[in-house]
């Protein structure tokens, strides 16, 4: 006996997902959801930004990891609240771990809650977590061929941030190709190019997530 | 790896479902897989394997139709298959558009063990 179905498989992530997006609009939460490989520069962008703002905005961190609380600790430095999420071993975040996480945080005290996904350029980008904004991360040593070889992610996200930019002149970097590869994906994709390291692009980037905050 | 994670609410619902009518015993699962879900078949097979083992799936047969990418073009709305990466659009030739379909994971349906046929 066949019995017809036709059930989005991902619907119970979807479902969950909207009520992460449901609890952030409530509390007035703007929700950051950083992809990128592992080593693009992530924890990295997150130290910088809350040395910048943590004055200005109350933040809460969620960092995803297979293992090990060495980012959670990172950033912990910066005295914000955050939460490690070990996958134990998972390639990427479900919207199911974000929700329950979302208990750890007082969220009546929060304005931007940065969520960084598990290293990874394909599966992360499958899996909504109700975030307000997605942005992919790539730094130069990663190659100019990202974009063009895992275009799902560069279709949905926000913004891309093409970081390490002072590892240029070091690099066989085409970042005309790069930025050509990306429009082409997705024509309103802003660029933001910047280092952490040198500090350059670092205040456009700050000015965008202002924007974003109410 | 994502194969994983969608095998899992696979086998979640497919249990959910077979206990709503009472079936004991799951013979085909039937899916809609999209091209843009980027499966590996290999994966997902050994997947399912592995997480029907003990469970009423686990002698079933797991089959799916994949779903080409379909696009609403942005600029003039036509609808195509696009051919490259970039979904240039075949009548105005700009880039980008609506997914129409092609990034589905549906469990389409599920046939179960009729009794009498195991008598």
């Amino acid at each position: 006996m066949e019995v017809q179905v036709v059930h989005k498989v991902l619907k119970a992530n979807d479902d969950l997902a909207a009520m992460v997006r449901a609890k952030f609009e409530e509390y007035g939460i703007v929700g950051l959801n950083l992809i990128s490989a592992p080593g693009s520069g992530k924890t990295s962008l997150i130290e910088t930004t809350l040395s910048h703002l943590k004055a200005e905005f109350r933040f809460g961190v969620i960092e995803g990891d297979p293992d090990t609380t060495r980012d959670a600790e990172r950033v912990a430095k910066f005295g914000v609240p955050v939460t490690q999420i070990n996958t134990a071993g998972g390639c990427h975040l479900e919207a199911n771990l974000v929700w329950r996480t979302l208990d750890n945080f007082n969220l009546h005290n929060l304005q931007i809650i940065i969520i960084e996904n598990v290293g990874n350029l394909v599966c992360p980008v499958g899996f909504d977590l109700g975030e307000t904004k997605r942005i992919a991360v790539v730094s130069v040593p990663e190659g100019h061929d990202k974009p063009i070889k895992y275009p799902k992610l560069f279709r949905t996200a926000d913004l891309t941030i093409l970081n390490k930019i002072d590892l240029l002149p070091y690099i066989d970097f085409d970042e005309a190709q790069f930025t050509a590869d990306i429009k082409a994906l997705n024509p309103d994709m802003r660029i933001i190019r910047m280092s952490c390291r040198t500090g350059e692009g670092v205040e456009e980037w700050l000015a965008w997530i202002k924007g974003l905050v109410v | 790896m994502h194969e994983y994670s969608l095998m899992q609410a696979l086998m979640d619902k497919t249990i959910e479902i077979a206990a709503e009518h009472g079936h004991p015993k799951v013979e085909r699962i039937k899916l809609q897989i999209g091209e843009l879900q980027h499966i590996v078949p290999d994966i997902l097979e050994f997947a399912f394997e592995v997480m029907a083992k003990g469970t009423i799936a686990e002698t079933a047969d797991l089959v799916w139709d994949v779903v080409p990418v379909k696009i609403k073009c942005q600029q003039c709305h036509t609808e195509f298959e696009p051919h490259d990466v970039f979904w240039v659009c075949p009548q105005c030739e700009s880039s980008g558009g609506e997914i129409k379909q092609g990034d589905e994971f549906i469990l389409e349906s599920i046939t179960f063990v009729d009794p009498a046929g195991e008598l």
